[in-house]
């Protein structure tokens, strides 16, 4: 496979390759390459200034390959293991999911065959059927039947193959049967009817036995074999991961178009951490897609001709924060109650984020289903209200506005997980806390720092955010088993909302069961342990000559029919 | 001379196991469990994050740990990453050549700029050129690099778009970070020849040359040269700490994989082996460019012999 085309007009003059061997040469050569080179830089200089004029917009040029800059180190490609969404946008491009479930143009989502052709759910939401294409194979040229449906389960519950999200996602998986070569049944323990959706996902891709095997549990996330639209090529840590066009595939969704393989040769993924530096990728033409900008440089992006920004909704939880029950003060539910009413997510969206997200006021947004629109108006931004609750849970308000409480002051403790975007914004909910009478203190630490402290509660707000495809996810997020060790930032410890989260994943009525939700998501905001502040989604920014990218549920770009026309 | 290099390479071996003791305690000071960190959001039962510790060894007191540490380096075994479960030393030495090169070529732009400057400035002070020199050492001294190369970045990859602004794919991806990240050096550099070789020409010894009717030039390269560029050789190898800890922002900015970047990752996931190795690869190079910076000292002024060997 060639090399990434790199939009270099220096290259052609400069010598190709440079390494501490230079220094080996003779002054006298050196100091001539040196000069070539200077000389290079002035002449092209001049002529691009010459050629760019005063437009700020970039040139788009047709190219078979497309990069895209991602904002983070993939810790494996193995869709089955991995625990970040990253690692998903990359095996979407390389695995295919039994059945997909995709949003429409009106907002709504529509099921689509994948790999299977039909399917079928048992009433008690414990057996799931799936009547196979006869006509997949996987890249390395091995056929797709039953048994690599059964391998790719199989593979996710071993131990051995350290899975971080997918076995979670999977519930009480018990078996797979293959009931002949085209049909398989994935059978749970217990009721699953989060299983609907979450069959959907790419981190149910199927997995080619025989790679599984060759590979190993964990060598398989270094060398994926799939069926998908492309296939893997190589992977340089901290440097890029290089897929190519898998040519015989035409089992795409209907809604990506007529069938057939991926218009782009190549697809490779730059990592690069820094945003600015994908921010410059971008700009310079190094990359021609990038993920999650800062929000000036998206509102910069928004404002240059040639290049496009996308912020696709995702199911999930929104980003905010936890509030923690068990410390005080937030263990009254009147200061919750209180937080959530001083803060206005849209103005923060608006000033803090320049409008390149969504806000939010639900726990739950809005594509998820089980989201209730009612409820989004609860703690609608209301100063004065909070003022109120304060004063009545006997929070005094003193000469220089801070509350007390004999002689307690009225402050809580805020700790944010360090790049994740959330350092701004919290700085703006401070001032609006501070508004109140609520003193706010701020730290900031690592992800796997601050998650422990999490679990210890040592904080009165965290910071989450939470991408998935089914409510299901809230039992993750706030049910009892979840406080030690898991998500449950809030401490928030209800049986009610333990069993109702078990309850609905045991419903198969798509109504009844949205309707259990409802209760659930009615409860924990009338509890008021989350501060929801801006919606999950994807934030790409692109070149405008890519054209034809469809989006998932969580709002990640996929690259079926992608091309740079 | 060997009994010098000798005498410098066991004074090494303490500095070594100072090293990695400090890097140890250091990594252990930072809250948070390393075992529960690489099994998040898989819902582990206490019983499987405690399992984990006792597989990578973090149930075992502290002296224990870094004594088995120790002992696994004595037989060339700097363990394995947490994460990508691969032997620390792969690891590193994928990652060290492209830090090598940036840091090789800031270093070349610290010297071909810094030290002509500084000889010009130092054998004419208040001459075009010293004014050149002060402005590049001043300007140099006073932006931090990483801003340096952000604008670097916006005028010849963003606007102009002559040069690459990420990658390390050739010898043009080289010239942004080299010149951002050896801009200070040069400015450090250009001062420091430039003051030394004005303090030598009021020394006696040029009069004496003079005297005997050396000409200007003889008297720049021959006398008063040699010995102002002592300290800057010396300086330069206490640099290379400097010029290693700046290539992680560079690094990080310019979008190479590093060994900058690799370090300043695990220390946010905890990935204690790795830490500890690079730390102490680092610790290495350090050491050993500082051995060969003495010998070249040595080389140009015999004084420091004697003075150094023990």
């Amino acid at each position: 496979m060639p090399d990434k085309v790199e939009q270099n007009t220096l290259s052609t003059n400069a010598p190709a390759s440079f390494s501490l061997a230079a220094s080996a040469l003779s002054r006298r050569r050196f100091l001539a390459i040196g000069g070539a080179a200077v000389g290079a830089i002035g002449a092209t200089s001049l002529l691009a200034a010459c050629g760019s004029g005063a437009s700020a917009g970039i040139a788009n040029t047709p190219s078979d390959t497309l990069t895209v800059g991602v904002f983070q180190e993939p810790d494996t490609l193995d869709p089955g293991a991995t625990g970040l969404a990253l690692s998903s946008l990359i095996a979407s491009a390389v695995f295919d999911p039994l059945v997909w479930w995709l949003p429409t143009a009106n907002g709504d989502k529509q099921f689509y065959p994948g790999l299977a052709t039909s399917w079928e759910v048992s009433p008690d939401a414990t057996t799931y059927t799936f009547t196979l294409r006869q006509d997949v194979d996987f890249h390395d040229g091995t056929h797709f039947n039953a048994e690599a449906v059964k391998a790719t389960f199989d593979h996710i519950v071993n131990p051995e193959t350290k899975s971080r999200a997918a076995k979670g996602s999977l519930g009480p998986y018990q078996e797979t049967r293959v009931v002949d070569e085209y049909t398989a049944q994935v059978v749970f323990s217990a009721p699953n009817a989060a299983f609907l959706h979450e069959m959907t996902t790419v981190l149910f891709g199927m997995s080619s036995p025989q790679a599984l095997q060759k590979y190993g549990p964990t060598g398989f996330g270094n060398n994926p074999v799939g069926t998908g639209p492309f296939s893997f090529v190589s992977y340089a840590a901290q440097d890029h991961i290089s897929l190519t066009k898998n040519p015989t595939y035409k089992w795409g969704p209907e809604a990506f178009g007529a069938p057939g393989p991926a218009k782009l040769t190549n697809l490779d993924f730059r990592i690069l951490l820094d945003s600015t530096a994908r921010y410059n990728a971008l700009q310079a033409g190094q990359i021609q897609m990038a993920m999650n900008l800062n929000p000036s440089d998206i509102q910069t992006i928004r404002n240059t001709t040639g290049l496009t920004h996308y912020n696709m909704p995702s199911t999930g939880q929104p980003y905010g924060y936890p509030l923690n029950v068990k410390k005080t003060p937030t263990d009254d539910l009147l200061v919750r109650q209180a937080i959530n009413l001083a803060v206005d997510q849209d103005t923060l969206v608006q000033s803090v984020l320049m409008g390149a997200y969504e806000p939010a006021h639900n726990v739950l947004t809005p594509t998820t289903p089980g989201y209730d629109k009612s409820l989004d108006t609860m703690y609608a931004y209301n100063p004065d209200k909070a003022k109120a609750l304060l004063d009545q849970a006997g929070w005094v308000a003193g000469p220089d506005g801070t509350r007390s409480k004999n002689g307690q002051p009225l402050e809580v403790e805020i700790l944010i997980q360090s790049s994740n975007g959330f350092d701004l914004p919290t700085q703006f909910v401070v001032s609006q806390l501070k508004a109140v009478g609520i003193a706010a203190t701020t730290s900031s630490e690592p992800f796997t720092t601050a998650a422990q402290s999490y679990n210890n509660g040592v904080q009165n707000l965290s910071a989450i955010f939470y991408y998935d495809v089914d409510p299901y996810l809230l039992k993750n997020l706030v049910t009892t088993e979840q406080i030690q060790s898991g998500f449950n930032w809030a401490h928030y410890s209800n049986p009610a909302v333990d069993s109702g989260i078990a309850q609905a994943n045991a419903t198969m009525d798509d109504a009844t069961r949205t309707g259990q939700y409802q209760q659930v998501t009615q409860t924990l905001m009338e509890d008021a342990i989350f501060l929801p502040l801006w919606n999950v989604s994807g934030i790409f920014s692109a070149a405008s000559n890519l054209k034809g990218l469809n989006f998932g549920t969580t709002g990640y770009a996929l690259f079926h029919a992608a091309e740079l026309a | 001379m060997i009994r010098f290099i000798a005498g410098r390479l066991l004074v090494t071996l303490p500095v070594l196991l100072g090293v990695t003791l400090v890097a140890f305690l250091i990594i252990h000071l930072i809250p948070g469990n390393p075992a529960q960190a690489m099994l998040f959001g898989a819902n582990p039962t206490p019983a499987q994050i405690h399992d984990l510790e006792v597989r990578l060894g973090l149930d075992q007191p502290l002296y224990v740990q870094y004594l088995r540490y120790m002992g696994g380096l004595l037989h060339g075994d700097l363990g394995t990453s947490f994460v990508t479960q691969r032997p620390v030393i792969n690891e590193i030495v994928d990652r060290a050549p492209d830090t090598f090169v940036l840091s090789g070529a800031a270093m070349l732009v610290a010297i071909v700029v810094g030290i002509p400057l500084g000889i010009v400035g130092g054998a004419r002070p208040g001459s075009v050129w010293d004014r050149i020199g002060r402005v590049v050492s001043v300007s140099g001294v006073a932006i931090p690099y990483f801003w340096l190369g952000l604008v670097f970045l916006l005028i010849f990859a963003v606007r102009l778009k002559v040069l690459p602004a990420i990658g390390t794919q050739g010898f043009s991806s080289l010239i942004l970070p080299a010149l951002a990240l050896g801009w200070g050096y040069a400015a450090i550099l250009t001062r420091l020849v430039r003051s030394r070789l004005i303090e030598e020409y009021h020394d006696d010894y040029i009069k004496t040359a003079r005297a005997k009717g050396a000409g200007p030039a003889r008297v720049l390269l021959i006398h008063a040269l040699r010995n102002a560029i002592i300290p800057t050789v010396t300086m330069l190898g206490l640099q290379i700490g400097n010029i290693l800890t700046g290539a992680a922002a560079i690094e990080v900015i310019f979008g190479r994989p590093g060994l900058g970047s690799f370090l300043v990752n695990a220390i946010a996931a905890k990935n204690i082996p790795v830490v500890q190795g690079a730390v102490l690869f680092i610790g290495i190079v350090y050491l050993l460019i500082n051995l060969a910076v003495d010998v070249t000292v040595g080389v140009i002024d015999p004084r420091t012999r004697k003075r150094v060997a023990l």
